[in-house]
């Protein structure tokens, strides 16, 4: 089957959250709830040089939607089926069978299932699958005025840009296999200092 | 490599009092299913076991059904939930509900057939029967909260604090609905209780040993609950009259799982995820 992959420029990336708001208009998203959604890391530590300290700040932004995991947690630890893949290789939540138990958020270690307490039951991004249908790409990556995203299948992308997927704060990708490819910001090596000190966060203006 | 993080606020962001109330109360039922199958096997023919099989059994299954009643509040479409048993072959959630769904017809059943036979010759197969399901759904429970992300919750805090859990709250409860039987019972019971109690209160200490806030105003009032159990047990170490008084037993009851639901609180309370 197929496996889709996103390629995220971490390094280019403004923090415009044009992709954000370009998910929530195509998809109808209410306050709250973002597929897509742009993460500000900051922090810094400080190094010791012949007697003198100097300071290693870092600051970078961070796209983030659902992966399409290899191995997604989210769909084995649904007890109701619900997340499920579809002949596309898109994972998808069939919401005929979701009972709004949000064990998927627990497990998902990239906050792609979120959910929706006017339906009562979860959603999660669904790579626009319609789009891809006709040949298109994501409205998050077509939306990207710094061209830091990029969409396609996992092959295309690797052959592409690489096959790096970690950057603080992500998690370690042989957890779930995620469909992504990062080209890291060059201050992210300064986030995994020993003595760096990081705040991230996730600025969520439209609610 | 040592990585510091401040600022993040990973919090659950659900109401979680339905789910404390659901496990501790499952685990209390299948720990006194536990019990009541070992006392079975000291104390085989005699007519006291046999009323009081039914008493237990009763409350047991009182329990078990609340507790299920309990799960449906933390649903988003509890008309959905008939689907919970859809991924039994992969998750631990299917798996957990199908455990308890088994208990309660197993339990139920097992009532009827008692009522009507005004024999209890059944019961070892049902105490065998029940100890595998118990046991299943206590280890379906451990596995739904040993989650790698949340690194709070993946570590062994998680499975001692659900088996002191089962046995403290299960001893307790069975003790309770048997406080007329045999003194010997109740003294090497009695022992037991305070070994659990001792172990649960060690567990919070060792893998919670940073407590700020509200959790540690909650951490003192679980200390004093456990306290206030132990000198309990004391009094009826001291005198045997004490040790037929039903409302010591039902105060020792209350102060254990008072206790042992404010631990579960504090367990979710400490829900911290890692990633994003």
């Amino acid at each position: 089957m197929k496996m889709y992959a996103f390629y995220i420029n971490s390094s280019v990336c403004s923090g415009c959250k044009t992709c954000q708001s370009a998910c929530k208009d195509k998809n109808d998203l209410k306050p709250g709830i973002n597929w897509r959604r742009v993460y500000d890391i900051q922090g810094g530590g400080y190094k010791s040089e012949n007697g003198t300290f100097t300071t290693v700040p870092f600051a970078y932004n961070l796209s983030v939607s659902c992966f399409n995991c290899e191995n997604p947690r989210c769909m084995t630890a649904c007890p109701t089926k619900a997340i499920y893949e579809n002949e596309n290789g898109i994972i998808l939540i069939d919401h005929d069978l979701c009972m709004g138990c949000r064990y998927c958020e627990w497990v998902c270690p990239y906050g792609a299932p979120q959910y929706d307490p006017e339906i009562k039951m979860m959603t999660k991004c669904n790579l626009c699958e319609d789009y891809i249908s006709e040949g298109k790409k994501p409205s998050c990556v077509d939306s990207c005025p710094m061209r830091a995203l990029d969409f396609g299948t996992a092959n295309e992308m690797k052959s592409k840009y690489g096959s790096v997927a970690q950057v603080f704060p992500l998690p370690d990708p042989s957890v779930t296999g995620p469909g992504m490819i990062l080209k890291a910001h060059k201050d992210s090596i300064r986030a995994t200092a020993s003595n760096a000190v990081a705040n991230f966060r996730e600025d969520q203006q439209d609610e | 490599m040592r990585l510091q993080t401040s600022g993040r606020t990973s919090r659950m962001n659900e109401n979680f009092t339905s789910l404390v109330f659901f496990t501790i109360l499952c685990q209390t039922a299948t720990g006194a299913l536990i019990f009541r199958g070992l006392t079975l096997l000291r104390e085989q023919n005699s007519t006291v076991t046999f009323e009081s099989a039914k008493i237990s059994l009763l409350a047991i299954s009182f329990l078990l059904i609340i507790s299920l009643v309990l799960a449906f509040f933390h649903l988003g479409k509890p008309v959905h939930a008939v689907n919970a048993v859809n991924n039994l072959s992969k998750s631990w959630l299917s798996r957990e509900i199908l455990s308890l769904s088994i208990l309660i017809i197993f339990v139920l059943a097992f009532l009827l057939l008692i009522n009507r036979s005004n024999s209890n010759r059944m019961e070892p197969v049902f105490f065998v029967v029940s100890l595998i399901t118990g046991i299943s759904l206590v280890y379906s429970m451990i596995r739904i909260y040993m989650i790698p992300v949340i690194s709070s919750w993946n570590g062994p805090f998680t499975p001692v604090s659900f088996i002191c859990s089962t046995l403290l709250c299960g001893l307790t409860f069975f003790l309770l609905l048997n406080y007329r039987s045999s003194t010997s019972l109740n003294t090497s019971s009695l022992i037991l209780v305070m070994i659990f109690i001792l172990f649960s209160f060690i567990n919070s200490v060792v893998f919670k040993g940073s407590f700020t806030g509200s959790n540690l105003c909650l951490f003192i009032l679980r200390i004093i609950l456990l306290s206030g159990a132990t000198i309990i047990i004391a009094t009826f170490f001291l005198s045997v009259r004490l040790n037929k008084m039903i409302s010591l037993w039902v105060l020792l009851f209350v102060m254990v799982i008072c206790s042992e639901l404010i631990n579960r609180y504090i367990f979710f309370l400490s829900f911290e995820k890692s990633g994003l």
